[in-house]
């Protein structure tokens, strides 16, 4: 029982360290890719995607979302309709007028 | 009935330590996913507002922070928050040395952060934007590097100096050189019109910048508060419920993940895009 | 049956705990009921300011110019000749009172009473739950409360005087109001809002750990009361929906005390000269992020109110509530809508037409929740054998008055309509037709019913159906010509009550008349106020001398909560209560008695 214990907290050990080389290497694509020539509408979507990728090992490993129970998950998905409306609906109110990209 | 004989619920609160069996968790762990929902909705906000108005300005600024320093900050925060991962892991397997070793890591790295933060928060006070009464614009550093001056203040202060003694910043890559680009200039006072360090009033780039980064640092020292109570009071509770203690640790590192999440989209935001 | 042994119980329980102190038990206490029993006090005391205040302002809007009788001395007083000169109320003034009127109505006293004070009483007994899951944070809770209601009260001193940018403290206004102070008045309506926001915080967190995590076997979710749904709505969106408004007062703060510019526009102009900020802000940015709280909070203020009539009509009508489930999906699809209806409270805004319809569409959908849910409390009155005692007249005067509420806001929820009316005495109509005679009576009803539980003692009929009818009478002179004058265009936020419209009656015809309503409206309020004496005294009185109640069950009703001793000890139930059905059956066929307690097995 205990060895059986021992070899899963060294799996679960060495899947965090990857976790932290993968977030490491994220932040490394950034950095690059802020000394890159691109233009400003490419560097956004990369940098965010690259940055979002990131978010996503963070939240699905080192804070176990990805096995976590029902019960948090289902309580969770409220808070990301509502940060996806809070994040956009404004910006969306201004872009009616300015003929921003988004509406266009 | 019998329920006289009954003696009255010692009042412990069910579900501190074990799981709920139909909900599969404890109570801590759904009440810190619940503030960090909030959380999400705060910091959701603010970057809201940063989008709404990096685009209703006509001119945003960007290389204003080293994205060397910043990158640095970066790596340090993901190193906590492994470490914070490991000690709940050691708890796990039952080594609460091990536990403090990993504890006071992710302690140690977090107050690096913090300084690295407060070096960067420093520079934006000596750096300075001066207008002069003839509509000259410069940004640069006050001889001394003086912390955070303003024209009423230099006004008001009793040795007030006459002039100042300013270095221009170098110019940025496809700007025009100067003829003498690392040249002292002597301003004096009464010429100068406005005169302001790169705080939060400077613009609203900074202004977003300085409360976003600011309110993350709280959340850092909130945490390096807890984490340092569990690395010195944990034996307490190690020895009195282990479940407990892993759980608390369990939650603690809940929250530090979360800080490092806000960390990662500040990081591009701020100092990249 | 469940009721013998209670007394006997409950002094035994009393011997075998180690006594705590006065402070420990009373003050600083950790047991959900006290902390309930502090967060109603307060919260009643707040409202009774909250009403001063607002009396105050309609002897300025009937008289104008005219020194408050009796008060007006005080006034002059307290706040000094800058605020009432001869004890005349000055526009500073007034302006103030406004906007605290406001702020200590909403989040002072309603939502603590609603979602402080029945929520942390009721919510862990009627789930079967020894306490809350956080007592320590649910303390914390009240206190952090109760230091941003100081906070609040404390901006009245200073000098410059507390808040005047309404409550809703709209920039730039709320940051240029008082340019020459440093600190003044909303610096610390901010500094008070975010005490407020985070007891909000650590009460919901609590609330919502709790109805998940603790809840007694067999309690399952369908098996809930209507009013701990409502509550975890209701919990809901404080946990989600406070966070932005947070985040908003903290650029707010920054504007005022830092210099930033998060909501000031490059080249704005304050009293003829340019503001020296670096710009670049938008007003709209504070709007935006005030009414993702603000909507929100319209039904944390009524959620908590249908809950407890809810409850209420259950038990005096003797049956089942009709579509108990329905109740419960329409509670989530308010929640949930709420959030997505924010903007119709910014039409004149400009916003742009695209965004306009999509608000407007959404606010045309909350209306149907809101509508299922007063549906089915009217249809659970059908076929019922109904008791009219205290609480079920003021819990079925809730349904029309929240009905003439929400009506009312239909016209405001559409952006041609909203263009006229926006502003006028026709919006406050609306808004204090759904909290006023709305909420509050809600609140009331809930005071009347629960306050055998929590004293052992009822409150006397007699008094309170004085209290109800003079009530219902007033709030109706009070509100329902406020439609007329809104109707006619009557600005909301005019100092001398609209007498500038009388100085032009061929440009505004009907204003000339609909500014006289003002003085039946004055007197109207303060006839409210007399009708709370009746309330006041018998609550008072009651706690010692009202008639015992003869069980632990005085209403013969079901849920959990009267289940157990009166008043309930610390760690409420004598044994773990089992549940073994839903929470509303009466009258079922074939018993001796007409209730079936949750806990009483088949």
């Amino acid at each position: 029982m205990s060895d059986n214990n021992s070899r899963a907290l060294q799996q679960e050990t060495r899947r965090h360290l990857l976790v932290f080389g993968a977030v490491a290497l994220g932040t490394i694509l950034i950095v690059l890719s802020s000394f890159a020539p691109l233009a400003t509408g490419v560097k956004i979507p990369v940098v965010l995607a690259v940055a979002i990728a990131q978010a996503a090992l963070v939240t699905g490993f080192l804070m176990h979302l990805i096995t976590e129970k029902r019960m948090i998950l289902s309580s969770l998905v409220l808070t990301g309709i509502l940060f996806v409306a809070l994040i956009f609906l404004p910006i969306l109110s201004e872009a009616d007028q300015t003929h921003h990209f988004l509406l266009r | 009935m019998l329920a006289a004989a009954t003696p009255p619920l010692d009042m412990e609160i069910p579900y501190t330590a074990e799981a709920r069996p139909d909900t599969g968790v404890y109570n801590a762990k759904i009440g810190l996913w619940l503030f960090l929902a909030s959380e999400v909705m705060l910091f959701g906000a603010l970057f809201s507002s940063y989008i709404l108005l990096r685009v209703g300005s006509t001119d945003w600024p960007q290389g204003l922070l080293s994205v060397p320093i910043g990158a640095l900050n970066t790596f340090v925060l993901i190193g906590s928050s492994i470490t914070v991962v490991m000690s709940w892991l050691a708890l796990k397997g039952n080594d609460f040395g091990k536990f403090r070793l990993y504890m006071g890591s992710t302690v140690l790295l977090a107050l690096l952060f913090i300084s690295i933060k407060s070096f960067e928060y420093h520079d934006k006070f000596t750096h300075y934007f001066v207008k002069l009464k003839d509509g000259t614009e410069l940004t640069g550093h006050i001889e001394g590097k003086p912390f955070n001056w303003s024209l009423p203040k230099l006004k008001a202060s009793a040795n007030a100096p006459g002039e100042i003694a300013f270095h221009p910043d170098a110019p940025k890559r496809g700007e025009p050189v100067p003829d003498s680009p690392h040249e002292t200039l002597r301003l004096p006072v009464e010429q100068i019109a406005k005169l302001e360090s790169f705080g939060p009033w400077r613009n609203t780039y900074l202004a977003i910048y300085f409360t976003l980064s600011g309110l993350h640092a709280l959340h850092v020292i909130g945490g390096i508060l807890v984490m340092l109570y569990h690395w010195g009071a944990g034996h307490q509770l190690w020895r009195k419920s282990r479940e407990q203690f892993t759980n608390r640790v369990e939650v603690t590192g809940l929250y530090w993940h979360f800080v490092e999440l806000v960390w990662i989209f500040l990081f591009p935001v701020m100092y990249i895009l | 049956m469940q009721t013998a042994a209670t007394a006997g119980i409950h002094e035994t329980a009393h011997h075998d705990h180690h006594e705590l102190s006065f402070v420990r038990k009373y003050i600083f206490s950790t047991d959900h009921k006290v902390v309930g029993v502090q967060y109603g006090i307060t919260a009643l005391l707040f409202m009774f300011l909250g009403y001063g205040l607002m009396a105050l302002m309609r002897w300025q809007l009937a008289y104008p110019g005219k020194p408050i009788p009796v008060f007006g001395d005080l006034l002059l007083r307290v706040l000094g000749p800058d605020m009432a000169t001869g004890g005349i109320m000055s526009p500073d003034l007034y302006n103030s009172f406004g906007a605290m009127h406001g702020t200590i109505m909403i989040f002072l006293a309603v939502v603590p009473l609603a979602a402080g004070a029945f929520a942390n009483y009721l919510v862990p007994l009627q789930i079967g739950a020894p306490d809350m899951a956080f007592p320590k944070l649910n303390m914390m809770s009240y206190w952090v409360y109760f230091v941003g209601g100081a906070i609040m009260l404390a901006s009245f001193f200073i000098p410059g005087g507390a808040a005047k940018s309404g409550w809703t403290s709209y920039s730039p206004l709320a940051t240029v109001a008082d340019l020459a102070r440093q600190v003044d008045g909303q610096t610390l309506w901010l500094l008070g809002m975010v005490f407020l926001i985070t007891s909000s915080l650590l009460g919901s967190v609590n609330i919502i750990t709790t109805i998940i995590q603790l809840r007694a076997p067999g309690m399952n979710w369908m098996r809930l009361p209507f009013f701990v749904w409502a509550q975890l709505v209701t919990a809901f969106l404080l946990l989600l929906a406070f966070p932005p408004l947070e985040a908003a007062g903290i650029m707010q703060l920054m504007d005022n005390l830092f210099g930033t510019s998060f909501f000031l526009p490059t080249g704005l102009v304050v009293g003829g000269q340019m503001l020296d900020v670096s710009g670049g802000g938008s007003p709209l940015l504070w709007q935006h992020l005030f009414w993702f709280l603000a909507h929100p909070e319209v039904y944390v203020l009524i959620l908590p109110a249908m809950g407890i009539v809810a409850e209420i009509i259950a038990n005096n009508t003797r049956k089942q509530l009709f579509g108990y489930k329905s109740l419960v999906y329409a509670s989530m699809a308010l929640g949930f809508i709420s959030f997505l209806v924010w903007a119709h409270h910014m039409y004149l805004t400009g916003m742009g037409t695209k965004i306009s319809t999509f608000f407007q569409t959404t606010t045309m959908m909350i209306s149907i929740p809101s509508v299922i849910i007063l549906t089915s409390l009217f249809l659970s009155l059908w076929g019922g054998s109904i008791r009219f005692n205290t609480p079920m007249l003021f819990a079925l005067a809730f349904l029309p008055m929240f009905g003439i509420g929400g009506l009312t806001g239909l016209p405001l929820g559409f952006s041609a309509t909203d263009i006229h009316l926006h502003d006028t005495y026709y919006v406050i109509g609306h808004f204090h037709y759904v909290v006023a005679p709305g909420t509050i009576f809600a609140l009331f009803a809930g005071v009347y019913y629960w306050f055998p539980k929590i004293t052992g003692r009822t409150m006397n009929e007699f008094w309170g159906k004085v209290h109800f009818v003079l009530s219902l009478i007033f709030m109706n002179l009070i509100f329902m010509p406020m439609f007329i004058q809104g109707l006619e265009g009557m600005h909301r936020r005019m100092y001398d009550g609209g007498a500038a419209y009388s100085a032009a009656p061929d440009l505004a015809h009907g204003l000339a008349t609909a500014i006289k309503l003002n003085v039946g409206i004055s007197h109207a309020a303060w006839l409210l106020g007399l009708a709370q004496v009746p309330f006041i005294i018998n609550f008072f009185w009651s706690i010692r001398n009202g008639r015992k109640v003869e069980s632990d069950n005085p209403w013969q009703a079901t849920t959990l909560e009267w289940q157990t001793p009166t008043p309930p000890p610390h760690g409420n139930f004598t044994r773990p209560p089992v549940v073994h059905r839903g929470p509303y059956e009466y009258s079922l066929p074939g018993r001796a008695k007409d209730f079936t307690p949750q806990n009483e097995p088949d």
